[in-house]
Protein backbone atom coordinates (compact mmCIF):
# COMPACT_ATOMS: atom_id res chain seq x y z
CA UNK A 1 0.00 0.00 0.00
CA UNK A 2 1.53 3.56 -0.63
CA UNK A 3 0.79 6.11 1.57
CA UNK A 4 -1.84 8.46 1.07
CA UNK A 5 1.12 11.70 1.50
CA UNK A 6 3.13 10.66 -1.05
CA UNK A 7 0.95 9.79 -3.55
CA UNK A 8 -1.21 12.41 -3.25
CA UNK A 9 0.51 16.02 -4.56
CA UNK A 10 0.32 19.51 -3.40
CA UNK A 11 -2.25 20.76 -6.17
CA UNK A 12 -4.36 17.76 -4.76
CA UNK A 13 -5.33 19.49 -1.25
CA UNK A 14 -8.62 22.15 -0.94
CA UNK A 15 -6.92 25.42 0.30
CA UNK A 16 -8.52 26.62 3.81
CA UNK A 17 -10.50 29.32 1.68
CA UNK A 18 -11.95 26.43 -0.43
CA UNK A 19 -12.65 24.68 2.79
CA UNK A 20 -14.58 27.53 4.49
CA UNK A 21 -16.44 28.50 1.44
CA UNK A 22 -17.48 24.34 0.91
CA UNK A 23 -18.95 24.17 4.62
CA UNK A 24 -21.01 27.45 4.22
CA UNK A 25 -22.61 26.19 1.03
CA UNK A 26 -23.44 23.00 3.14
CA UNK A 27 -24.62 24.79 6.10
CA UNK A 28 -26.60 26.81 4.08
CA UNK A 29 -28.38 23.89 2.20
CA UNK A 30 -28.35 21.62 5.59
CA UNK A 31 -29.50 24.46 8.01
CA UNK A 32 -31.54 26.74 6.07
CA UNK A 33 -33.01 28.26 9.51
CA UNK A 34 -30.35 28.15 11.62
CA UNK A 35 -27.81 30.83 10.13
CA UNK A 36 -26.23 32.32 12.84
CA UNK A 37 -27.11 36.14 13.39
CA UNK A 38 -24.66 39.18 13.30
CA UNK A 39 -24.33 38.74 17.59
CA UNK A 40 -24.04 35.16 16.96
CA UNK A 41 -21.26 35.74 14.25
CA UNK A 42 -19.55 38.02 16.65
CA UNK A 43 -20.18 37.51 19.99
CA UNK A 44 -16.48 36.49 20.79
CA UNK A 45 -15.13 39.77 18.64
CA UNK A 46 -18.76 41.57 21.05
CA UNK A 47 -16.95 40.10 24.26
CA UNK A 48 -13.45 41.16 23.11
CA UNK A 49 -14.44 44.57 22.26
CA UNK A 50 -16.30 45.54 25.45
CA UNK A 51 -13.46 44.24 27.71
CA UNK A 52 -11.25 46.31 25.84
CA UNK A 53 -13.33 49.60 25.95
CA UNK A 54 -13.27 48.98 29.89
CA UNK A 55 -10.28 48.94 29.89
CA UNK A 56 -9.81 52.00 27.38
CA UNK A 57 -11.89 53.95 29.73
CA UNK A 58 -9.92 53.08 32.96
CA UNK A 59 -6.70 53.85 31.37
CA UNK A 60 -7.91 57.14 29.65
CA UNK A 61 -9.49 57.53 33.68
CA UNK A 62 -5.66 56.90 34.82
CA UNK A 63 -4.27 59.19 32.48
CA UNK A 64 -6.50 61.93 33.20
CA UNK A 65 -5.66 61.59 37.15
CA UNK A 66 -2.00 61.83 36.62
CA UNK A 67 -1.81 64.41 34.28
CA UNK A 68 -4.15 66.30 36.59
CA UNK A 69 -2.05 66.24 39.43
CA UNK A 70 1.38 66.37 37.90
CA UNK A 71 0.10 69.71 36.32
CA UNK A 72 -1.55 70.57 39.73
CA UNK A 73 1.96 69.85 41.21
CA UNK A 74 3.24 71.87 39.36
CA UNK A 75 1.63 75.18 39.56
CA UNK A 76 3.53 77.70 42.71
CA UNK A 77 2.43 77.49 45.81
CA UNK A 78 0.67 81.13 45.80
CA UNK A 79 -1.93 79.30 42.82
CA UNK A 80 -2.40 76.56 44.81
CA UNK A 81 -3.13 78.60 48.17
CA UNK A 82 -5.49 80.69 45.93
CA UNK A 83 -7.24 78.15 44.92
CA UNK A 84 -7.05 76.32 48.90
CA UNK A 85 -9.23 79.52 49.91
CA UNK A 86 -11.59 80.04 46.69
CA UNK A 87 -12.36 76.02 46.99
CA UNK A 88 -13.13 76.22 51.61
CA UNK A 89 -15.46 79.29 50.91
CA UNK A 90 -17.10 78.04 48.13
CA UNK A 91 -17.71 74.36 50.36
CA UNK A 92 -18.29 77.09 53.22
CA UNK A 93 -21.13 78.93 51.64
CA UNK A 94 -22.90 75.49 50.35
CA UNK A 95 -23.48 74.29 53.31
CA UNK A 96 -24.23 77.25 55.21
CA UNK A 97 -26.27 79.71 52.93
CA UNK A 98 -29.54 79.03 55.11
CA UNK A 99 -30.12 82.01 57.47
CA UNK A 100 -31.48 81.04 60.95
CA UNK A 101 -34.88 82.22 60.87
CA UNK A 102 -35.43 81.39 64.71
CA UNK A 103 -36.20 84.39 67.20
CA UNK A 104 -35.43 87.01 65.07
CA UNK A 105 -35.21 90.46 67.09
CA UNK A 106 -35.14 93.44 64.72
CA UNK A 107 -31.83 94.38 66.36
CA UNK A 108 -30.71 90.66 64.94
CA UNK A 109 -32.01 91.19 61.41
CA UNK A 110 -30.23 94.60 60.59
CA UNK A 111 -27.03 92.77 62.03
CA UNK A 112 -27.28 90.39 59.64
CA UNK A 113 -28.57 92.67 56.87
CA UNK A 114 -24.87 94.28 57.76
CA UNK A 115 -22.89 91.53 57.56
CA UNK A 116 -24.36 90.02 54.38
CA UNK A 117 -23.49 93.21 53.17
CA UNK A 118 -20.34 93.04 54.50
CA UNK A 119 -20.00 89.06 52.51
CA UNK A 120 -21.14 90.55 49.38
CA UNK A 121 -18.39 93.65 49.73
CA UNK A 122 -15.36 90.86 50.11
CA UNK A 123 -16.53 89.07 46.95
CA UNK A 124 -16.75 91.93 44.95
CA UNK A 125 -13.10 93.14 46.37
CA UNK A 126 -11.90 89.54 45.45
CA UNK A 127 -13.84 90.06 41.91
CA UNK A 128 -12.02 93.29 41.50
CA UNK A 129 -8.69 92.39 42.39
CA UNK A 130 -8.61 88.95 39.97
CA UNK A 131 -10.23 90.85 37.47
CA UNK A 132 -7.79 91.66 34.56
CA UNK A 133 -5.04 89.48 36.01
CA UNK A 134 -4.04 86.40 35.04
CA UNK A 135 -4.36 83.70 38.02
CA UNK A 136 -1.38 82.00 37.51
CA UNK A 137 0.86 85.30 37.48
CA UNK A 138 -0.06 86.98 40.73
CA UNK A 139 1.95 89.83 41.91
CA UNK A 140 3.52 89.27 45.96
CA UNK A 141 1.52 92.57 47.03
CA UNK A 142 -1.59 91.26 44.94
CA UNK A 143 -1.39 87.64 46.34
CA UNK A 144 -1.16 88.80 49.50
CA UNK A 145 -4.18 91.16 50.09
CA UNK A 146 -6.49 88.39 48.16
CA UNK A 147 -5.35 86.14 51.00
CA UNK A 148 -6.08 88.49 53.51
CA UNK A 149 -9.65 89.33 51.96
CA UNK A 150 -10.18 85.33 52.00
CA UNK A 151 -9.42 85.28 55.68
CA UNK A 152 -11.71 88.19 56.51
CA UNK A 153 -14.72 86.52 54.67
CA UNK A 154 -14.00 83.16 56.18
CA UNK A 155 -13.57 84.98 60.11
CA UNK A 156 -16.73 86.83 59.01
CA UNK A 157 -18.41 83.46 57.88
CA UNK A 158 -17.33 81.93 61.12
CA UNK A 159 -18.85 84.25 63.12
CA UNK A 160 -22.14 83.92 62.12
CA UNK A 161 -21.96 80.49 62.21
CA UNK A 162 -20.97 80.93 66.05
CA UNK A 163 -23.83 83.43 66.16
CA UNK A 164 -26.38 81.40 65.44
CA UNK A 165 -27.00 83.77 62.08
CA UNK A 166 -27.05 81.04 59.49
CA UNK A 167 -27.67 77.31 60.40
CA UNK A 168 -25.17 74.49 59.03
CA UNK B 1 -10.08 -3.99 23.20
CA UNK B 2 -8.95 -0.67 22.61
CA UNK B 3 -10.96 1.29 20.39
CA UNK B 4 -8.68 4.41 18.82
CA UNK B 5 -9.39 7.60 20.09
CA UNK B 6 -10.96 9.15 16.72
CA UNK B 7 -13.22 6.62 15.84
CA UNK B 8 -14.20 6.64 19.49
CA UNK B 9 -15.14 10.39 18.58
CA UNK B 10 -16.45 9.81 15.40
CA UNK B 11 -19.03 7.37 16.63
CA UNK B 12 -19.83 9.98 19.34
CA UNK B 13 -19.81 13.27 16.55
CA UNK B 14 -21.91 10.75 14.61
CA UNK B 15 -24.15 9.99 17.45
CA UNK B 16 -24.76 13.84 18.29
CA UNK B 17 -24.86 14.42 14.27
CA UNK B 18 -28.06 12.06 14.36
CA UNK B 19 -29.55 14.60 16.91
CA UNK B 20 -28.90 17.52 14.70
CA UNK B 21 -26.11 18.56 16.30
CA UNK B 22 -24.64 21.42 13.82
CA UNK B 23 -21.19 21.28 15.57
CA UNK B 24 -20.76 17.50 14.91
CA UNK B 25 -21.64 18.15 11.60
CA UNK B 26 -19.16 20.08 11.05
CA UNK B 27 -16.20 18.23 13.25
CA UNK B 28 -17.54 15.52 10.85
CA UNK B 29 -16.77 18.02 7.99
CA UNK B 30 -13.56 18.45 9.21
CA UNK B 31 -12.27 15.18 9.77
CA UNK B 32 -13.16 13.85 5.96
CA UNK B 33 -13.20 17.06 3.80
CA UNK B 34 -9.11 17.17 2.83
CA UNK B 35 -9.19 12.74 2.28
CA UNK B 36 -12.86 12.64 0.44
CA UNK B 37 -11.36 15.89 -1.97
CA UNK B 38 -7.71 14.81 -2.85
CA UNK B 39 -9.50 11.91 -3.77
CA UNK B 40 -11.98 13.19 -6.08
CA UNK B 41 -9.62 15.71 -7.59
CA UNK B 42 -7.95 12.62 -9.33
CA UNK B 43 -10.75 12.71 -11.69
CA UNK B 44 -11.12 15.88 -12.53
CA UNK B 45 -9.07 18.45 -13.18
CA UNK B 46 -11.43 21.62 -12.56
CA UNK B 47 -11.45 22.55 -8.71
CA UNK B 48 -14.57 24.14 -8.94
CA UNK B 49 -16.03 20.69 -10.16
CA UNK B 50 -14.77 18.70 -7.43
CA UNK B 51 -15.77 21.20 -4.52
CA UNK B 52 -19.67 20.82 -5.98
CA UNK B 53 -19.11 16.73 -5.73
CA UNK B 54 -17.54 17.48 -2.25
CA UNK B 55 -20.49 19.82 -1.11
CA UNK B 56 -23.28 17.25 -2.73
CA UNK B 57 -21.77 14.27 -0.86
CA UNK B 58 -21.73 16.23 2.49
CA UNK B 59 -25.50 17.39 1.72
CA UNK B 60 -26.75 14.53 1.43
CA UNK B 61 -25.00 12.67 3.73
CA UNK B 62 -25.99 14.82 6.17
CA UNK B 63 -29.62 14.42 4.78
CA UNK B 64 -29.19 11.04 5.56
CA UNK B 65 -27.15 10.52 8.39
CA UNK B 66 -30.05 9.27 10.03
CA UNK B 67 -29.91 6.30 7.49
CA UNK B 68 -26.34 5.35 9.04
CA UNK B 69 -25.93 2.35 10.41
CA UNK B 70 -22.53 2.46 11.68
CA UNK B 71 -21.84 -1.02 10.21
CA UNK B 72 -19.28 0.83 7.99
CA UNK B 73 -16.84 3.35 8.60
CA UNK B 74 -18.49 6.70 8.15
CA UNK B 75 -15.85 7.66 5.59
CA UNK B 76 -16.57 4.76 3.49
CA UNK B 77 -20.28 5.30 3.56
CA UNK B 78 -19.66 9.23 2.26
CA UNK B 79 -17.09 7.83 -0.46
CA UNK B 80 -19.70 5.85 -1.57
CA UNK B 81 -21.97 9.33 -1.78
CA UNK B 82 -19.36 11.19 -3.34
CA UNK B 83 -18.58 8.65 -5.86
CA UNK B 84 -22.47 8.50 -6.86
CA UNK B 85 -22.94 12.26 -6.93
CA UNK B 86 -19.80 11.85 -8.91
CA UNK B 87 -20.81 9.09 -11.37
CA UNK B 88 -24.30 10.51 -11.89
CA UNK B 89 -22.62 14.42 -13.45
CA UNK B 90 -23.43 14.81 -16.62
CA UNK B 91 -20.96 16.67 -17.12
CA UNK B 92 -18.55 14.62 -17.09
CA UNK B 93 -17.40 13.78 -20.47
CA UNK B 94 -16.37 9.67 -19.15
CA UNK B 95 -19.07 8.72 -16.16
CA UNK B 96 -17.21 6.16 -15.00
CA UNK B 97 -18.93 2.90 -15.48
CA UNK B 98 -18.47 -0.65 -14.89
CA UNK B 99 -20.45 -1.98 -17.31
CA UNK B 100 -18.66 -5.71 -19.14
CA UNK B 101 -16.63 -6.09 -15.82
CA UNK B 102 -18.87 -7.56 -13.74
CA UNK B 103 -18.57 -11.35 -16.10
CA UNK B 104 -14.81 -10.66 -16.04
CA UNK B 105 -12.81 -14.53 -14.84
CA UNK B 106 -11.46 -13.70 -11.42
CA UNK B 107 -7.91 -13.75 -10.89
CA UNK B 108 -5.54 -14.59 -8.16
CA UNK B 109 -5.54 -12.83 -4.81
CA UNK B 110 -3.20 -9.91 -5.05
CA UNK B 111 -2.79 -9.34 -1.21
CA UNK B 112 0.59 -10.60 -1.39
CA UNK B 113 1.80 -8.77 -4.52
CA UNK B 114 3.44 -6.31 -3.23
CA UNK B 115 3.59 -3.21 -5.39
CA UNK B 116 6.56 -1.08 -6.18
CA UNK B 117 5.57 2.74 -6.30
CA UNK B 118 7.55 5.82 -8.30
CA UNK B 119 6.89 8.75 -10.06
CA UNK B 120 6.80 6.44 -13.66
CA UNK B 121 3.50 4.70 -12.06
CA UNK B 122 1.89 7.97 -11.46
CA UNK B 123 2.19 8.98 -15.04
CA UNK B 124 0.95 5.72 -15.97
CA UNK B 125 -2.44 6.29 -13.60
CA UNK B 126 -3.33 8.98 -16.45
CA UNK B 127 -3.67 6.39 -18.37
CA UNK B 128 -6.42 4.04 -17.12
CA UNK B 129 -9.77 4.35 -16.87
CA UNK B 130 -11.82 5.62 -14.29
CA UNK B 131 -13.25 2.67 -13.16
CA UNK B 132 -9.38 0.97 -12.85
CA UNK B 133 -8.06 4.73 -11.38
CA UNK B 134 -11.00 4.13 -8.64
CA UNK B 135 -10.41 0.57 -7.48
CA UNK B 136 -6.55 1.01 -7.81
CA UNK B 137 -6.88 4.83 -5.40
CA UNK B 138 -9.62 3.55 -3.01
CA UNK B 139 -7.13 -0.07 -2.49
CA UNK B 140 -3.70 1.04 -2.85
CA UNK B 141 -3.50 4.52 -1.62
CA UNK B 142 -7.01 5.16 0.41
CA UNK B 143 -6.48 1.59 2.42
CA UNK B 144 -9.70 0.50 1.52
CA UNK B 145 -10.73 -3.32 1.27
CA UNK B 146 -12.32 -5.37 -1.88
CA UNK B 147 -15.22 -5.65 0.49
CA UNK B 148 -15.00 -1.81 1.24
CA UNK B 149 -14.83 -1.04 -2.39
CA UNK B 150 -17.44 -3.56 -3.59
CA UNK B 151 -19.91 -1.64 -1.57
CA UNK B 152 -19.28 1.54 -3.03
CA UNK B 153 -19.29 0.52 -5.75
CA UNK B 154 -21.90 -1.17 -5.88
CA UNK B 155 -20.10 -4.37 -7.37
CA UNK B 156 -19.23 -7.99 -6.78
CA UNK B 157 -16.14 -8.08 -4.50
CA UNK B 158 -14.93 -10.35 -7.38
CA UNK B 159 -14.63 -7.71 -9.46
CA UNK B 160 -12.73 -4.88 -7.35
CA UNK B 161 -9.83 -8.06 -6.86
CA UNK B 162 -10.00 -8.59 -10.84
CA UNK B 163 -9.88 -5.07 -11.87
CA UNK B 164 -7.14 -4.09 -9.31
CA UNK B 165 -5.37 -7.39 -10.44
CA UNK B 166 -5.47 -6.59 -14.30
CA UNK B 167 -4.52 -3.25 -13.19
CA UNK B 168 -1.44 -3.93 -11.60
CA UNK B 169 -0.70 -6.21 -14.16
CA UNK B 170 -0.88 -3.45 -16.74
CA UNK B 171 1.03 -0.73 -14.79
CA UNK B 172 4.00 -3.33 -13.71
CA UNK B 173 4.45 -3.90 -17.78
CA UNK B 174 4.14 -0.43 -18.84
CA UNK B 175 6.99 -0.17 -16.05
CA UNK B 176 9.13 -2.12 -16.76
CA UNK B 177 8.85 -1.19 -20.48
CA UNK B 178 9.88 2.32 -19.56
CA UNK B 179 12.68 0.99 -17.68
CA UNK B 180 14.36 -0.54 -20.64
Amino acid sequence: MTEPESFYSKRDYPSSTMKHSMWSAIERSVFPGRQPGFFGLERRSFVFGMAAAIVLVFAAVGVYTTARNAIELTRPQTIRFDQAYQSAIREFEQVALTESQSSKTTAQAGLASARRDQLRSFDVAIVELKEGTNSKDLSPLKHELLRQLYAQKLKLLQEMIERGEIEL
Amino acid sequence: MDIPRRAADETVWVGQAKLGSQRAFKALYDAHVTPLFRFLKQFSSADSLVEEWVQRAFIKAFERIGQFQGKSKFSTWLFQIALNEMRMDQRRSTIVSFEGMEGIAECASDEGDQFEWDETIRSLLEELSDAQRLVFILYEVEGYTHAEIAGMLNVKESTSRTILSRTKQWLQEQWKEKGR
